[in-house]
């Protein structure tokens, strides 16, 4: 389960690429890829190990429109996604 | 076994099934090395360039190579894309599939990427890098990536991505077809 005040950081074993702002991330393990829109790219590149789930949903709601409480439940669903498929890790 | 002075190889096998495999991916890693990579692709070359048609199995590949008889057919199955002088091209291999060993053994500046889908009618559209890199990705053949490579595969789909236009096409199967991709590409 994803908090606003956890810190989630990207796999070092995944190769990913942002183009066009949008980007493509592909996992060698399972040899699965991942295209991200705008959005999702966005919150991939945010995804550095310093920031917290609610640090990444106030810049969201900065660069995209949309309804803020909307945005931030969006933004911690799709972290979960990133975790639950061994994408990101959790980081201190 | 690896004889540097003339650059072939000599792979020893004690066992008679996986030759082929092993050596479509000792095939796959050297092109990838050369900035390209091997793909499940039929293409298709008239004189001066070549046109790629990439899908997994019975997406329509050899139809497409069957309707392509008038031309040089350079593969039904696995095409080699490698870049060279600035241009990517592509060039048939020994890797065939339905139709046998019909392939001109040439290569040809690729004029467009297709990647195809049995339909009822003829349609198309243009893909974004992403949509195309990930169309690329999944039709690669390679076994066993791991990062380093996976990673040296991301840059050399983004390059061809970025210089090849590349196009979803829904076609169906008929004489039309080549009216309608020289309509496109």
């Amino acid at each position: 389960m994803v908090s606003l005040e956890n810190k989630f950081i990207r796999n070092n074993d995944i190769a990913w690429r942002v183009i066009d702002g949008e980007a493509l991330v592909v996992s060698p393990k399972d040899s699965l890829i991942y295209p991200l829109n705008d959005v999702g790219a966005r919150i991939w590149e945010l995804l550095d190990g310093k920031r917290t789930v609610s640090d990444i949903a106030s810049i969201i709601c900065g660069e995209f429109e949309g309804d803020g409480k909307a945005i931030q439940d969006d933004v911690m669903d799709f972290i979960e996604d990133l975790s639950k498929a061994g994408l990101v890790n959790g980081a201190s | 076994m690896n004889d540097r002075s003339n650059g072939k190889m000599k792979v020893i096998s004690n066992y008679n099934i996986g030759v082929a495999d092993l050596t479509r991916t000792l095939f796959s890693i050297a092109v990838v090395k050369k900035g390209g990579f091997l793909l499940h692709a039929s293409a298709v070359a008239d004189e001066n360039s070549s046109y790629v048609f990439c899908g997994p199995s019975e997406s329509g590949k050899t139809t497409i190579a069957r309707l392509s008889q008038e031309k040089d057919v350079l593969t039904d199955e696995t095409t080699a894309v490698i870049p060279k002088d600035d241009r990517y091209y592509a060039y048939a291999t020994p890797f065939f599939g339905e139709l046998g060993k019909i392939t001109k053994n040439r290569g040809a500046p690729i004029k467009a990427v297709f990647f195809i889908h049995k339909g009822k009618d003829f349609s198309h559209k243009r893909t974004t890098k992403v949509e195309a890199m990930g169309y690329f990705f999944n039709n690669i053949i390679l076994r066993g990536r791991n990062l380093d490579l996976t990673k040296k595969l991301l840059d050399n789909v983004y390059n061809l991505a970025s210089s090849v236009p590349c196009y979803d096409l829904d076609f169906k199967p008929e004489t039309g077809l080549w009216r309608y991709v020289n309509g496109i590409a």
